[in-house]
């Protein structure tokens, strides 16, 4: 799979220690399934070097054992950045503390999930180290809670807080580092970031949708900022940038805007400027507090079109607006700004400034006579600047035009440097997939003729099959094909991906190919059956109650569609002796149908050769023990199963096997199958559900259910970013919803529960902790579900 | 005519009309043409058969189907007697031997094996052959039937066959638009047209999630639940609550986009 090879980079090793050894070796299987050769060279040089710098085993098999689980989490570019980082600190710390510092990369990984955040957590713990060494040993010792409660941003302002405030005073340090002293806890409290993004995103993606009927891309910002008040919000390439968490808003006078409200805010300006700014301004000749008037006037102009279409917008765009109280410090000329702002929202609001309220008298006939174009902002923006020249006396630095007292307005850039841009095109150029390999078929002459190797691998250029099957002499009536060509290779299917970040399809991004693993010995699957008899003597009752029975007649119901004769007759000479009689007297014709198609997907990957701990057997052994007896059972219920497994190597293979196709009873080609099912390469999950998806479709029941039997979570070589797969397999499985299939989850990863209730939704997974017991599970999971 | 006279509509419900269905309802029953009507729930397709019975001075059964529902609930069966067994007329075969509109609501809840004993009676034939009790019922002049279903919530495997949807003139229903619809909120609720128009522009909102997290927007029945309610001097924004978010969804986002939606339009 890799060109990476471990036994290139053992001489980096000096000596190595036994345990050393053991963790170089296993660490490396565990990267490389998450690494890319590239990474993978990048995290052995890194891990030489930390070796060579003689601060100890300790540190290195600690950085061999956590970086793959951090690349897992943000990508590979992090592990250049944790190897810098470790080499900048160990001059000033002991080998211990880094091995805490280390070990605690994996959880802040999964907290922070993205590449940026956890470059800045790497350069706060250098920054640390350099300001308050005693520190830092009692705050790994908590790192845990504390990433759970702040963002970096806070967490980089509690660090900083406790290393000047107590630079001298070490007891004091450590105590307020141990999260022991009460002005610790008092300043956690005060970082504590309210709303975040990430929690609210789907909220605010439903809220954008209901109002304007369309879709828009929300991204959070993933700087962290060093004063609370956070970077402004902007809109680039028609992508929404947000901050990634909001504090409650609080006015001076003590009213207080909650997070979501901030959110809404935000959002629903930016969506304005997306709908109404429709072209854009030269500000190249401007002077920057012209830019501030023109745009304060096309915020203005986008509010007021939105607030003719929805009147309860304003609501949330005053609310966010500085009071008296809150504009006692600032800059006149901003001060104004306001003034005007809130005095155009807010009918009830008396404007300061008289020229302000002539202003907005112009402004508003203005509104009514083009208020529909964005040049009429600029001119009039420039109207207003000279008007607040001539009224007072304008005096305003750099910073404080910087200052932005109304804070959900974005930083206005996309009405500055608005151009036509299709953005989609940017970066994300569809390349066609291309085909490697190229086969075909050619006749028995061509291929006496003109064949080159007779044994073509991965790397041969054209691959040629015979039509009709060729017998040479020496192999005694078996056919050529059968001993040398690799079994056959379907033409290929395209699918789309689900690209999270634009929130777009990548079109035809993944192909898939329909392959064929050559067959194992049929013998093998039977022994396993006989092997679980006692299971399948258990099964065997929760089967029949299963079967299909057609059609039930019910005697003596009291409604139904003909007369039962014999109650009748009861019911009739109960009538003429004078006493009550029953009202049972219908036949009921109940339709006992069971009408299911089952598609049983397996995850093929690598990570199932693994051996399961505490037994003799691999996860692939007994997955294919618990699909044989799964397929038994099915075969005896009767209902409509297809085993398929997949695998992939980046997106121009994903591999998909079917071992039994639908409507094969499960006989000796099917169990020979089976007993050839091998692992191996990747786990890109979502385009084979997709392709599992089209499968089922083709078939006529009512009920169609997809079990996808997997042992860890979506991954491939060609993907860096962790959740663009996971995200990928989601959307494939809602895509699969919406045709009316249900698609159920058995993981096998003990630690599943976080990411496949994602992927599958909640309630549409099980994970199974004990996997001796999955050729036990699978049926009665199957039988239960399909009750 | 008399068994059915209870089945006659005594007074004129409200009926709004959105184009010219009137008319082509007219014209389809001056032919007895078999009818479909379809929309989304909740869009007035029940009030428009019976605004139509009532201006056309007709008899009205209204059946609705569901899944255990067999084709003697439609035709009808033996009942126990004294005597022995009498025959009991189904609502259909009502309709058919007495002359009135037959209408089978959210037809496709109804199994297949069930809709096929409507097709002889909605082809040239127009008879019921009521096999058990071997009779040929020949429709009334008067006999038309009529059908609803709401192509939106019903997935894949629920639909009609198309030898029955081919018997059928259809009439397809939306929502109205914002004016009409607020007309009938403040009409059917007594409330002004200001706060009508309110509820609409939330209704609309969920409309623009179908697809995105709703199976199916505000209906206007909600709109007009959530007006009766305002109108007996319940809060707005409780009544918006109760009547038009909480019976649609049980997504929490949903719930709460909703929520922001109704706290836009209302104080």
């Amino acid at each position: 799979m890799s060109s990476i090879q471990l036994s290139d980079f053992e001489s980096k090793f000096r000596n190595p220690s036994d345990i050393l050894h053991d963790a170089l070796t296993g660490s490396f299987i565990e990267a490389s399934k998450v690494m890319t050769p590239n990474g993978l060279k990048v995290y052995l040089d890194g891990a030489g070097a930390l070796h060579a710098m003689g601060k100890g085993e300790d540190m290195v098999i600690s950085f061999l054992e956590e970086t793959p689980m951090v690349v897992k989490e943000v990508g590979e570019s992090i592990i250049g950045e944790i190897v810098f980082s470790i080499m900048k600190m160990a001059s000033q710390t002991s080998a211990s503390v880094l091995v805490l510092m280390i070990s605690s990369l994996p959880n802040v990984a999964r907290r922070m999930s993205d590449f940026d955040l956890m470059k800045g957590y790497l350069r706060l713990m250098e920054r640390m180290i350099a300001l308050a060494p005693r520190g830092m040993r009692p705050m790994l010792n908590n790192i845990d809670q504390l990433t759970s409660k702040l963002t970096l941003g806070g967490l980089r302002r509690w660090v900083l807080y406790g290393a000047e405030t107590f630079n001298r005073d070490f007891k004091a340090q450590i105590a307020y580092f141990e999260l022991n002293s009460a002005e610790s806890i008092q300043i956690l409290e005060q970082e504590r970031r309210g709303t975040l993004f990430i929690d609210n995103q789907r909220k605010l993606q439903f809220y954008l949708r209901a109002f304007y009927n369309r879709d828009f891309f929300l991204r959070p910002t993933s700087g962290d900022y060093e004063t609370k008040k956070g970077l402004k919000p902007y809109i680039e390439f028609g992508v929404m940038h947000i901050p990634d968490a909001y504090d409650d808003y609080t006015h001076a006078s003590g009213k207080v805007v909650s997070g979501i409200d901030c959110y809404r805010a935000v959002c629903s300006h930016a969506a304005a400027h997306i709908i109404e700014t429709k072209s854009a301004f030269k500000g190249d000749t401007l002077n920057p507090l012209q830019v501030a008037c023109v745009s304060l006037i096309e915020d203005l102009r986008i509010e007021l079109n939105t607030i003719k279409k929805f009147p309860g917008m304003k609501k949330i765009w005053i609310a966010l607006h500085p009071e008296d109280e809150d504009l006692k410090d600032l800059n006149p000329f901003i001060s104004d700004l306001v003034d005007l702002s809130r005095a155009a929202l807010d009918s009830k609001y008396n404007p300061k400034q008289s020229f302000n309220l002539k202003f907005l008298e112009l402004f508003k006939e203005k509104m009514i006579e083009s208020g529909d174009s964005s040049e009429m902002s600029f001119d009039l923006g420039l109207q207003y600047y000279e008007l607040i020249k001539s009224e007072t006396d304008v005096k305003i630095s750099a910073s404080a035009l910087v200052a932005a007292p109304i804070s959900y307005r974005d930083d206005n850039r996309y009405i500055w440097e608005y151009e036509e841009l299709d953005w989609i095109s940017e970066g994300n150029d569809y390349v066609p997939a291309s085909q490697r390999q190229v086969r075909r078929k050619a006749n028995i002459m061509e291929m006496f003729n003109e064949l080159d190797v007779e044994t073509a691998g991965d790397d041969a250029q054209e691959i040629w099959t015979l039509e009709t099957e060729y017998f040479p002499d020496e192999l005694d009536g078996v056919s050529l094909n059968e001993i040398e060509g690799k079994e056959p290779v379907s033409e290929p299917f395209h699918y789309n991906e689900w690209d999270y970040q634009l929130q777009l399809y990548r079109p035809n991004w993944a192909t898939l190919y329909e392959r064929r693993l050559r067959k194992g010995d049929f013998e093998s699957i039977n022994k396993i059956l006989k092997e679980h008899k006692p299971i399948a003597n258990q099964l065997k009752n929760a089967i029949d109650q299963l079967q299909p029975q057609g059609l039930v007649k019910l005697k003596k119901q009291q409604e139904g569609s003909e007369l039962d004769i014999d109650s009748c007759v009861t019911a009739l000479s109960d009538i003429r002796s004078g006493n009550t009689p029953s009202d049972r007297i219908y036949i009921k014709k109940v339709q006992h149908m069971r009408d299911v198609s089952v598609n049983l997907l397996m995850d093929l990957s690598e990570s199932t050769n693994d051996m399961v701990v505490g037994s003799d057997k691999t996860i692939l052994e007994l997955m294919k023990e618990a699909t044989s007896l799964l397929s038994w059972a099915i075969d005896k219920i009767g209902d409509n199963l297809t085993i398929c497994g997949f695998a992939s190597d980046s997106r121009h293979d994903v591999q998909y096997y079917r071992f039994k196709p639908f409507h094969y009873s499960f006989n000796d080609e099917v169990k020979g199958r089976l007993a050839g099912i091998k692992g191996g390469l990747s786990t890109r999950m979502g385009t084979a559900i997709r392709h599992a998806g089209i499968d089922l479709l083709t078939q006529s029941s009512p009920k169609k259910i997809l079990l996808v039997l997997t042992d860890g979570e979506p991954a491939d070589i060609d993907v860096d970013d962790p959740q663009h797969l996971r995200l990928d397999a989601k959307k494939a499985v809602e895509e699969l919803r919406s045709h009316g299939i249900v698609t159920f989850c058995i993981s096998l990863d003990p630690y599943a529960d976080q990411y496949v209730s994602r992927i599958f939704g909640k309630n549409r997974f099980m994970v199974i902790d004990n996997l001796q017991k999955l050729p036990e599970r699978l049926p009665q999971l199957f039988i239960s579900l399909t009750k | 005519m008399n068994e059915l006279d209870q089945y006659k509509i005594a007074e004129e419900p409200f009926y709004q009309p959105q184009e010219d269905e009137i008319d082509m309802y007219t014209a389809a029953y001056m032919n007895r043409m078999p009818v479909m009507l379809k929309g989304p729930t909740g869009c007035g397709k029940s009030r428009f058969v019976e605004y139509m019975a009532y201006k056309l001075d007709k008899p009205l059964i209204t059946v609705a189907c569901n899944e255990d529902m067999s084709a003697s609930d439609l035709v009808g069966r033996f009942l126990l007697d004294k005597e022995g067994t009498i025959w009991q007329d189904g609502p259909l075969a009502m309709a058919a031997r007495y002359g009135g509109i037959c209408y089978l609501d959210e037809v496709v809840e109804a199994r297949q094996d069930t809709t096929v004993v409507i097709h002889p009676l909605t082809d040239y034939r127009r008879t019921l052959p009521l096999d058990k009790k071997g009779e040929l019922i020949d429709a009334h002049p008067d006999f038309q039937l009529v059908i609803s279903y709401n192509p939106g919530y019903q997935n894949l495997m629920k639909d009609l066959k198309q030898s029955t949807k081919q018997r059928f003139c259809g009439f397809n229903f939306q929502y109205p638009d914002e004016k009409t619809e607020a007309h009938i909120i403040s009409k059917e609720s007594g409330i002004g047209k200001e706060t009508a128009l309110k509820l609409v522009q939330i209704a609309q909102r969920a409309r623009n999630l179908v697809g995105h997290g709703l199976d199916e927007g505000i209906s206007t029945r909600l709109c007009v639940y959530a007006g009766q309610l305002i109108a007996n001097k319940v809060n707005e924004k409780s009544a918006c609550k109760i009547a038009m978010v909480n019976p649609i969804t049980d997504d929490l986002d949903i719930v709460d986009t909703l929520n922001a939606a109704i706290d836009t339009f209302f104080e």
